[in-house]
C-alpha cells in the first residue's frame, strides 16, 4: 500500500474521529443532558472538596444517590451514558488509528528510499501529527475522551492539512536522507522532538479552547493540558539537548541562533512560561490560556513556517527540521 | 501575631522575597522571549563567518534593508543574542533560578522525607472525596497495593488507612530547575568565552582548501547536563507527582481523603473504583 494511501486514510480517520468527538460534546452540552453538566468532574474531588461532591455506591458500584457519577458510567449503569462512553472510545480509537496508519505511511516511504523517512519537514509534521494523536489515544486518561478527541485530532488534522498546503508536491516526495542527517544523533533528535510536540500540541489546543470557553469545562481542559505538558515538556527538552548533540557532532557547534533554532527557543520557553503561570495567583486564568495558545502557534510555525520564514527574512537554514 | 506587610519588612527579606518570587520568573521569561521574538525578526550579524563572509553578509543586508539596517545598528539590534541586554536577561534568570531553587530545597526534602500523618481528624473523613459502602479491609488493601501505593495502617474500629506513591518526586522540581541553571549557565559561558578560529589552512595554490576550525566552548557540558537534569526532573514532577491517600474503614463503608494533583486524582479514583468494583479473587 502506498504512503500517499496510508497518509489518507490515516486523515480520513482523523476526521471521523474528531467529528465524533464533537458530536458526543455537542449531545453532552445540549438541553436534554443540563444536568450531567452540573455533575462534578472526577478532578473536583480533591483535598479541598465539600461533602456534597461525595459520592455514595455499595460494593457492587451501584449509586446510593440519584445524582448521576463516573461510577455509573464506567459499571455501565445507564444505557444513555454507556452510549456514549461508547462513543467517546469510538472517537479515541479512530484517532489512535489515524495515528498508527500515518506511522505505517512513514515506513512505506522509509522502504521507498531505504533509510530513514525523516529528511524533510513534510515527514517531520506526519510524525508530529501520529505522536499528537497517540499521546491522546495512548497516553492522557480516558476522561474526558470527548474533549481531547476534539483538541487531539482537531490539531493533528490541522498539523496535516497545512503540511500539504504549505510544502509543493515536490518537497513531498520521499528522498533518501543526506550524509549530514546520517548517523544516530539526528534520527534521535528528531524523534523524540517530534514526540515531545504532539504532547505540547495537545496542550496548546487544549490551551486555546480554555481561552475560547471562558470558565466551561475548565477543569477537564486543565486535565488535558497537565497531561499534554507532562508528555511534551520533558520529551521536547531532551530532543532539544540531543539536537544540540548532534549540532556539536555535525559542525562543532551545539547552538547557532538560527531561524529553526531560536523558534524550538521560543516554543520551550512559551511552555516553560505556561508551567510557571499555571499556579501563579492573577496569572492562571486567561493569561496562562494565552501563553498555551502562543505556545500552540509556535510548534505550529516551528514545524511548517520555519522555512518560509528564514526565505521572507533573507537569511538561510542550515537544516528545516 | 499579626503578619507585617510588606513593606515593613527588612530590606534583604524584601530582597530574598523578590528574587525567589515565580512572577519575577515569569516576567524574565516574557522579556528573554521577547528579545528572542525581536532577533528572529530582525537582521542578526552571524558570529561564525570569518572577515571577508561578514563583509560580504553586512553588504547584502545593506542591500536589503537599506536604511532601517543603520537605525537598527545604532540600537545595537543587530546582534541582540550577544549584546549585554540578553545576557544580562539570562544572568538575572540564572540568580532568579538559583534563589529559587535554594528557597524550596528545604521544604521539599523535608516534605520527601518527614515521617507521614498515618490518620487525618475524623472531621476531614467525615466530608470525604469519594466513599463506597460495603468494602471489606481485604478488598481496600488489595485495591490500593495492586497499583504500588504503600501501605500504613492504625488497626482497631474505625480502622485507619495512609497510603502513598513517589514520595520523593518532589525532589523532581529541584533537578528540573537545576537543569535549568546548568541549562542559562552554559549560555552564559558561551556568550562570554567561546571562541572559533581557523587554525590551519592548506593546498590553496592546488585549488584545494583544508580549513580545520578550533572550538573553543566551556558550556558545552553544562548544556548537555542542563538537559538532562531538567528533562529527568521535569518527568519526575508532571508525570509522577507525589500521591496520598487517607482512608477511613468503619462498618464497610470507605471514606477517602485525597492529597494529590487534580489530573492524578481522576485516574486514582477511577482505578480504585474499578479495582474495589471487581469481585473478590478476580484478577486485573
Amino acid at each position: 500500500m502506498s504512503a500517499a494511501l496510508l497518509t489518507a486514510l490515516g486523515a480520513v480517520l482523523l476526521f471521523a474521529g474528531t467529528g465524533i468527538a464533537a458530536v458526543v460534546l455537542l449531545a453532552r452540552h445540549g438541553p436534554a443532558s443540563a444536568p450531567s453538566a452540573s455533575r462534578p468532574s472526577p478532578t473536583n474531588r480533591s483535598l479541598g472538596a465539600t461533602s456534597a461532591r461525595a459520592k455514595r455506591v455499595n460494593a457492587n458500584g451501584a449509586p446510593l444517590d440519584s445524582r448521576p457519577s463516573p461510577t455509573n458510567r464506567s459499571l455501565g449503569a445507564t444505557s444513555t451514558r454507556a452510549k456514549r462512553v461508547n462513543a467517546s472510545g469510538v472517537a479515541r480509537w479512530c484517532i489512535g488509528s489515524g495515528g498508527y496508519l500515518l506511522l505505517l505511511a512513514l515506513v512505506a516511504r522509509g522502504l521507498t528510499v531505504r533509510g530513514l523517512p525523516l529528511s524533510s519537514a513534510y515527514e517531520v509534521s506526519l510524525l508530529t501529527a501520529a505522536a499528537t494523536a497517540l499521546v491522546y489515544a495512548l497516553g492522557t486518561p480516558r476522561r474526558p475522551a470527548a474533549l481531547g478527541g476534539v483538541c487531539a485530532g482537531s490539531t493533528a488534522l490541522a498539523v496535516l492539512v497545512l503540511a500539504a498546503g504549505t510544502f509543493p508536491a515536490g518537497a513531498r516526495v520521499a528522498q533518501p536522507p543526506p550524509t549530514m542527517l546520517m548517523g544516530i544523533w539526528f534520527p534521535l533528535h528528531v524523534i523524540v522532538s517530534a514526540a515531545g510536540y504532539g504532547g505540547l500540541l495537545l496542550a496548546g489546543s487544549a490551551g486555546l479552547l480554555r481561552l475560547l470557553r471562558g470558565k466551561r469545562a475548565k477543569s477537564k481542559l486543565d486535565t488535558l493540558i497537565a497531561w499534554g505538558l507532562a508528555w511534551g515538556y520533558p520529551l521536547l527538552t531532551l530532543g532539544m539537548t540531543l539536537g544540540a548533540v548532534w549540532g556539536w557532532t555535525t559542525w562543532g557547534r551545539y547552538w547557532g541562533w538560527s531561524v529553526k533554532e531560536v523558534l524550538s527557543l521560543i516554543t520551550w520557553g512559551l511552555f516553560t512560561l505556561a508551567l510557571h503561570t499555571r499556579r501563579l495567583q492573577g496569572w492562571k486564568g486567561w493569561v496562562h490560556s494565552a501563553v498555551l495558545t502562543a505556545g500552540l502557534a509556535a510548534v505550529l510555525v516551528t514545524l511548517l513556517g520555519a522555512e518560509a520564514l528564514a526565505r521572507g527574512l533573507g537569511v538561510g537554514m542550515e537544516y528545516v527540521f | 501575631m499579626a503578619i507585617p506587610s510588606p513593606a515593613a519588612r527588612p530590606l534583604h527579606q524584601r530582597l530574598w522575597s523578590f528574587l525567589t518570587s515565580r512572577k519575577v520568573t515569569a516576567v524574565l521569561l516574557l522579556l528573554i522571549l521577547l528579545v528572542l521574538l525581536l532577533g528572529l525578526v530582525l537582521p542578526q550579524v552571524p558570529h561564525d563567518l570569518d572577515a571577508a563572509g561578514q563583509a560580504a553578509w553586512w553588504a547584502a543586508a545593506h542591500e536589503r534593508y537599506g536604511l532601517r539596517l543603520d537605525f537598527y545598528q545604532r540600537l545595537s539590534l543587530t546582534d541582540l543574542f550577544g549584546s549585554a541586554l540578553f545576557l544580562a536577561l539570562l544572568a538575572a534568570l540564572l540568580l532568579n533560578t538559583l534563589c529559587c531553587t535554594l528557597a524550596r530545597l528545604g521544604r521539599l526534602w523535608r516534605e520527601a522525607t518527614r515521617r507521614p500523618v498515618l490518620r487525618l481528624p475524623d472531621a476531614a473523613h467525615d466530608a470525604p472525596d469519594w466513599q463506597a459502602e460495603g468494602i471489606s479491609l481485604q478488598a481496600a488493601r488489595r485495591a490500593l497495593r495492586r497499583w504500588g501505593w504503600r501501605l500504613h495502617e492504625q488497626i482497631g474500629a474505625p480502622h485507619y488507612l495512609y497510603s502513598e506513591r513517589w514520595r520523593l518526586a518532589p525532589l523532581g522540581t529541584v533537578l528540573t530547575h537545576l537543569g535549568l541553571f546548568f541549562f542559562v549557565l552554559a549560555a552564559l559561558l558561551h556568550g562570554v568565552l567561546a571562541t572559533r578560529e581557523p587554525l590551519l589552512a592548506a593546498g590553496a595554490s592546488a585549488g584545494l582548501v583544508l580549513e580545520i576550525e578550533a572550538v573553543y566552548d566551556p558550556s558545552v557540558g553544562p548544556f548537555v547536563a542542563g538537559g538532562l537534569l531538567l528533562s529527568i526532573g521535569a518527568s519526575l514532577s508532571l508525570f509522577f507527582p507525589r500521591r496520598r491517600l487517607w482512608a477511613r474503614l468503619d462498618e464497610g463503608r470507605l471514606q477517602v481523603r485525597l492529597g494529590m494533583e487534580e489530573p492524578a486524582a481522576a485516574e486514582e479514583i477511577a482505578r480504585l473504583e474499578r479495582r474495589l468494583a471487581q469481585p473478590p479473587g478476580g484478577s486485573g
